[in-house]
């Protein structure tokens, strides 16, 4: 019995635990009234020895969710859809502001700080269940100092 | 009120590669050599002397000061808040922020305008003058006056919105020489974005195009530099 449990959480570690991608300070910024588009945000490392692509997503919040780069190019801000994005073994990718971006479009409600929105990430290691904060604008890492001012306002 | 209230997008895919075209003929596809190439204002009167203007963009941290006669904002007649008809007065006789983007941006338009927001917080907090910050939406065929009310509203209640009729909009945005370029989605027809001018542009009391702030916007930098600019022309 003894023997069987051990092996049963080296079996758990090796094939499961060490090999799921850690995700960090997901957010979703709240969104204006009657805003049909989101932007989620986080960070994936990826915690096993072989590349993870992420293929795409899906939310029950919004029509479509697509993987989107931000980008300003001769002063022209652009939104590019990605086929797919690229994690390196060991490595973490961002998706944040003015960069990459899961894009929530045709939202049926708007999304309030307090709400949690579960994201499906679409990888080539099996679909991943996100549970996303919607905070108020500001209250992520946009800038600290604002981020003060909001905590002594509250 | 030209554009329709509607979500149903299946009629815009018909312009939709009308106005890329016509878009990409006016901005000539090239968003930073526009501003430079385009013809000057006639309106205003000579001031500043490059030396001056060059020794005030050497204080800047990261905004372009504009030559001098370079645009002044044409006139022009758009909706604001409660359907009431905005024109160029709205210019007249005070500092102004001007964004051009639109309500189906996630990242980089509610960025700019909650940097702005706070950029305002800050010139209160140092009983600095403030300017007026106007965001005109690019995309009035979605954005109706109430949508992009509701949106700067969010930001501040103080911010300016304006939308109104697709050619009025094209008119000053050509004349501005802002860019805004409708691209369908690869996966839906019948949904585009819109590639628009980064940068915010600084408009003087005389309705002058004097700077404009490249992105990204950072609230210090630009209360740094709108300080500076405010400061050296009077
Ligand atoms: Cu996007």
């Amino acid at each position: 019995m003894f023997k069987k449990l051990v092996f049963l959480s080296l079996f758990l570690c090796h094939s499961a635990f060490a090999e799921l991608p850690s995700i960090i300070d997901p957010v979703i910024p709240a969104t204006p009234p009657g805003a049909q588009v989101a932007a989620g945000y986080l960070s994936l490392t990826n915690n096993s020895d072989s590349t993870l692509t992420i293929d795409g997503a899906s939310s029950a919040v919004a029509k479509k969710v697509e993987l989107h780069l931000s980008k300003v190019e001769n002063d022209v801000a652009k939104m590019i859809k990605q086929d797919s994005v690229m994690v390196k073994a060991g490595e973490t990718f961002e998706f944040k502001h003015g960069s990459y971006h899961l894009m929530l479009m045709g939202l049926e409600n708007a999304l309030k700080p307090g709400d949690v929105v579960d994201i499906i990430l679409e990888t080539s290691n099996g679909d991943i269940l996100i549970e996303m904060p919607v905070k108020k604008m500001g209250m992520s890492k946009m800038k600290k100092k604002m981020d003060h001012k909001m905590d002594n306002n509250n | 009120m030209k554009a329709e209230n509607t979500e149903n997008l299946q009629p815009k895919s018909r312009w939709l590669p009308a106005l890329v075209i016509a878009t990409v003929a006016l901005v000539g596809g090239i968003g930073a050599n526009i501003w430079l190439n385009t013809g000057a204002s006639t309106e205003s009167v000579d001031v500043y002397s490059d030396a001056e203007l060059k020794q005030i963009q050497e204080q800047l941290v990261a905004t372009t000061i504009l030559p001098d006669n370079f645009k002044s904002v044409p006139a022009f007649e758009l909706i604001g808040a409660n359907n009431t008809a905005v024109t160029d007065a709205l210019f007249a006789d005070k500092w102004s922020m001007v964004f051009f983007g639109f309500t189906h941006c996630p990242d980089v338009c509610p960025t700019t305008l909650y940097v702005m927001n706070s950029v305002i917080d800050e010139l209160r907090e140092q009983s600095l003058s403030e300017p007026q910050v106007v965001f005109i939406t690019v995309d009035p065929v979605r954005d109706t006056i109430d949508k992009v009310t509701d949106y700067v509203n969010y930001f501040s209640e103080e911010f300016v919105g304006l939308s109104g009729t697709l050619n009025n909009i094209t008119q000053l945005t050509s004349k501005l020489g802002v860019v805004a370029s409708f691209t369908a989605s690869e996966t839906d027809p019948n949904n585009y974005t819109v590639d628009h001018t980064a940068s915010m542009l600084l408009i003087d009391p005389q309705k002058n195009l004097r700077a404009k702030f490249g992105a990204p916007h950072e609230v210090d930098s630009i209360v740094k530099d709108f300080k500076t600019i405010i400061a050296s022309f009077q």
